[in-house]
């Protein structure tokens, strides 16, 4: 099975809390939803995606629920809970301050070249 | 997260197993549909879409097991799935699983049953109040080497003097009369100081304990019952307190009643308690030593600062008073040390080592029946394997399953451990219990059934790790080969059974030494008729014969009017009568070269007896003659010796009329007018100790034991009235036969040699079933060789002899380290032989063959279905 080789380790759950967290949709939403936002810079192995959103409702920080989608089609639904917005708070700061001293680095040597 | 929430996410997932796998599978069956829809609308083939989705997705299987991973069910799943798949290998194989659960269960309940013991008496938290903190406190003598009671002036001494300690108390534990009450009864009586209860924690159910106030001299005579005595005596009385009984014929006023539990072996059987009550005369004796000492230490002082203390005070104490004191310091003694002291702890912990080694055989015996079976399972985990299972996971699964297996044997264990507990608890003599930790109640309690749980958990991961490690170690290709698979595990196998004859052996020879003790000692001649023979304790209470010569006029009547008793042979009293563990030393010198000062000191064990007690006992008089009456104070002082002391002092001499001086200050000296033949009793081994025997009348005491020699019915209701006319407030202690008293006295031995042979019997069986099991397995797997050979000519014989003499391979090193290990630790056991060397050859000889007996019979089996191999079906096989 492929491994997420493409993203960091983590940044996977930050996306999918992310993502839930603009409105409750299903596993494939959730997949199309990062394509689009990241305009397709980001893919996501499909057979990652359902372990971690698993992995995030046993932590309690989504939850889901079935219901009708279009076309009289049943899905399940994944919405973000309390603990899950503030789980996705904390873990947004630690990707920018990362990101920013990564970005803070990689400057700092361009500028001595 | 917390457990609790792990818990509330898992628990509902289990429940709802089935219904969540079916969501699963929607869940991905959806999602696929959706992608398949997307990339027809973009214009894809709808064949060639869902042929892409399914690629794009990957394997299905893995995903959901990740899934399940996630989820935390993955663990409680595959753990039942395991549980279920085991209990259908066991009922699938039912013998296998009957083997394996009996065997273990057995081992394990035999040491469930051990553990009780040594936890009821050594492990268990003392049952008093800082129970680590309390110490007993010994008067040693330094010149001796010997530890005793200590005198009532030194006791308060160090009360005074030391600062280690935060409590001080005294005891002693004085046969007294009670009368008042009915009848006159001897009760086994406590005198304390004030403070004693209270520091062992004592409650009282009725009533109050002891103050400050009821041990100064001159208080109000106060006395506490204990329950079994107000239950007994006085049947429940709720009003008993405020009574007055007499005690030694003073009056007493009972003022409590101990709670029921308190039970204190320091004490024995402790009937009433009194407190000391010293005068000032009294508190300054420093001559006569009669106190035991128990303190409890400050907290934080160590026992060594305690016993620096000590040793400083008594030291200052001989510079002071030379004269009573002088070589003479202290010892500081753990309570829990003492109490072992008196106990058979030593054996109990024996025991303990054993059924060790009798469990560790069932083990052995049960990992080699599992790695068997996962040997013969190779090829199930060689496709399993193949087929892409994880290695972790089989290996899990076999780890369950032998867990399983343990922890059904440990259930049925607690079946085993009660019944033995129950035996061994019945088996203790009523005259030990009140000096065992609990009054020798022993049962399988909380503890003992955790302890059962833990062992069997312990040894199920530790013995089922074999087979998993084997699953380990499997080649896949290998594992699939047909008939291949038999090779492996084969060295592991005979390491187990080579353990399993190694420790077998040793258990076989300690316990038969044990047993062979035991055999000696019922041969052994006492040296003495034990049948028909009754004895009596008296104690006359110093108050009421404060003159010796009283004392000795008591004895003289009583005896006299036994001897003339219809029914009775001969009567005799004595202070020391075999097979009571008591025991009294004199010193002693028997020339002038031992007079001198600087002579190491000599003690011998010394008997005060009356009447005719080579009559009595049916001693045979060797030389000389018995005591008469006409050995009487003002006479010329006799004496009788025994055997071994005449040998010992004036070997190959005539011991009659030599000079033998005695006392603490070898000032008393006494003429050898006869020598009579050893007997045994002396103590607990039977050892022949040298023994001088004086005449009461040249020496009178207040305490003997009557010794009633008769011809058909028991004389106790002769005794009882000879006791009653010559002083009807005179109470008769305690009477038994001379054999109760022998039985008694040996119960320690017959016990252990009786337990241990139990083990042996069971770790014989065990290792011949270790060997037949081994063999059965190793021919079943040759059957194509030994096929092959009858087909080149080989006979039945031939085959026999080879699969015996392989299995034999086995047994003899097996054998030859049992041998080597059993030399070496049964110096350990020698205290509990009885006149058998720990390295007994007759004992070793034949424990060794019977165990190899039993290895070539166990052997036998097998072969003899080797021999039967039909050599056309044998080739065919496979």
């Amino acid at each position: 099975m492929a491994k997420q080789q493409d993203l960091l380790q983590g940044t996977l759950d930050l996306l999918i809390l992310k993502a839930v967290s603009l409105e409750p949709m299903h596993g494939y939403g959730v997949l199309l939803r990062i394509q689009q936002l990241s305009e397709g810079r980001l893919q996501i192995q499909q057979g990652s995606l359902y372990p971690a959103l698993y992995r995030l409702e046993y932590r309690g920080w989504i939850t889901a629920e079935w219901g009708e989608s279009e076309n009289n089609r049943r899905a399940k639904y994944y919405r973000l809970t309390a603990a899950g917005c503030k789980q996705l708070q904390a873990e947004t700061e630690t990707w920018n301050r990362l990101s920013a001293g990564v970005a803070g680095v990689l400057n700092a040597e361009q500028g001595r070249s | 997260m917390s457990v609790l929430s792990r818990l509330r996410s898992i628990l509902p997932g289990a429940i709802r197993r089935t219904r969540a796998e079916s969501e699963m599978d929607e869940e991905i069956r959806d999602h696929m549909a959706r992608y398949t829809d997307d990339l027809v609308r973009s214009g894809v083939d709808p064949a060639e879409a869902a042929r892409r989705a399914k690629l794009e997705f990957g394997h299905i299987e893995p995903l959901k097991e990740h899934c399940r991973q996630a989820r935390g069910w993955r663990y409680l799943d595959e753990t039942s799935q395991d549980l279920r798949y085991a209990a259908r290998m066991f009922r699938k194989n039912p013998g296998f699983a009957a083997v394996a659960i009996l065997t273990l269960a057995l081992g394990i309940g035999a040491n469930t049953s051990i553990f009780t013991i040594v936890d009821a008496w050594i492990l268990k938290p003392l049952p008093y109040p800082h129970g680590e903190r309390l110490m007993v406190v010994h008067s040693t003598d330094e010149r001796r080497k010997a530890m005793g009671s200590s005198a009532p002036a030194d006791f308060y001494d160090w009360q005074s003097r030391l600062t280690a300690f935060d409590e001080f108390a005294a005891w002693d534990t004085p046969l007294v009369n009670l009368t008042g009450t009915g009848d006159p009864e001897q009760l086994s009586g406590v005198r304390v100081t004030h403070n004693f209860l209270a520091l062992f924690g004592a409650g009282v159910e009725l009533g109050r304990t002891f103050s400050a106030d009821d041990d100064r001299p001159g208080a109000e005579r106060v006395a506490i019952l204990s329950h079994e005595l107000w239950d007994l005596r006085f049947s429940s009385d709720p009003s008993v307190a405020g009574r007055v009984v007499r005690l030694d014929g003073k009056p007493y006023t009972i003022v409590g009643v101990l709670a029921p539990g308190f039970h204190l072996p320091l004490t024995g059987m402790a009937q009433v308690w009194i407190p000391f009550a010293m005068e000032a005369k009294d508190r300054a004796e420093r001559r006569s030593r009669y106190l035991s000492v128990a303190a409890r230490l400050k907290p934080g002082v160590t026992r060594a600062a305690a016993n620096a203390e000590l040793k400083a005070v008594a030291a200052s104490l001989a510079a002071a008073y030379p004269d009573t004191n002088a070589s003479r310091s202290v010892r500081v003694g753990a309570l829990r040390e003492e109490i072992a002291r008196l106990g058979t702890h030593d054996a109990a912990l024996m025991v303990f080592a054993l059924v060790g080694c009798v469990l560790l055989i069932a083990c052995f015996n049960v990992a080699n029946l599992v790695v068997g079976r996962a040997i013969g399972r190779q090829k199930e985990m060689a496709v399993r394997l193949g087929l892409g299972a994880g290695r972790m996971r089989i290996m899990r699964q076999l780890l369950t399953e032998n867990l399983a297996l343990f922890v059904a044997a440990g259930a049925v264990s607690v079946l085993f451990s009660m019944w033995g507990v129950r035996w061994i608890s019945n088996a203790i003599p009523s005259e030990v219990r009140p000096y065992l930790p609990y009054n020798g109640r022993l049962s399988v309690d909380v503890s003992a059934l955790l302890y059962t749980f833990e062992i069997a958990l312990a040894a199920g991961a530790l013995f089922g790790f074999a087979p998993a490690l084997h699953c380990w170690r499997l080649d896949v290709n290998h594992g699939l080969k047909a008939g291949a698979a038999r090779a492996g595990g084969s060295r592991l196998k005979s390491a187990l059974v080579i353990g399993e004859v190694a420790l077998a052996l040793v258990v076989l020879v300690s316990s038969g030494l044990l047993v062979r003790g035991l055999v000696r000692m019922h041969r052994s001649d006492p040296g003495f008729d034990t049948s028909k023979l009754t004895t009596a304790t008296i104690v006359l209470s110093d108050s009421r014969y404060t003159d010796f010569n009283r004392a000795g006029a008591f004895y003289s009547e009583i005896l006299e009017r036994l001897s003339t008793s219809v029914g009775v042979r001969a009567a005799a009293a004595a202070t020391l009568i075999p097979y009571t563990g008591n025991s009294s030393m004199t010193r002693y010198a028997s020339n002038d070269a031992d007079l001198s000062p600087a002579a190491p000191l000599r003690v011998v064990r010394f008997n005060i007896v009356a009447g005719d007690f080579i009559g009595a006992l049916r001693i045979p008089l060797l030389r000389g003659r018995a005591f008469t009456a006409q050995d009487r104070d003002g006479a010329s002082t006799v004496g009788i010796v025994n055997q071994a002391f005449a040998q010992r002092e004036w070997p190959g001499l005539d011991p009659i009329g030599r000079r033998v001086h005695y006392g603490p200050t070898l000032k008393r000296e006494f003429a050898v007018v006869g020598v009579v033949r050893n007997i045994e009793g002396q103590n607990e081994t039977d050892r022949i100790e040298p023994e001088i025997f004086l005449p009461y009348l040249q020496l009178p005491v207040r305490a003997m034991t009557l010794l009633v020699r008769y011809d058909s019915a028991d004389p106790g209701a002769a005794v009882r009235q000879a006791v009653r006319a010559v002083d009807p407030a005179q109470a008769v202690a305690k009477m038994s036969s001379m054999n109760q008293l022998m039985t008694s006295q040996r119960a320690q031995f017959v016990i252990t040699g009786q337990v241990t042979g139990c083990f042996a019997a069971l770790s014989l069986f065990l290792a011949g079933l270790g060997i037949y099991a081994v063999m059965a397995y190793s021919v079943a797997t040759r059957r194509r060789e030994f096929g092959i050979r009858m087909a080149l000519g080989a006979s039945g014989g031939d085959v026999i002899s080879a699969v015996i003499r392989q299995g034999f391979r086995l047994a003899g090193v097996g054998l030859a380290i049992g041998l080597a290990a059993a030399i070496g630790v049964t110096r350990l056991m020698e205290f509990m032989l009885y006149h058998v060397s720990p390295t007994d050859f007759p004992t070793f000889a034949s424990t060794s063959c019977l165990l190899a007996v039993a290895s070539v019979f166990a052997c036998y089996i097998p072969a003899r279905r080797a021999s039967r191999t039909d050599p056309s079906r044998a080739l065919r096989y496979e």
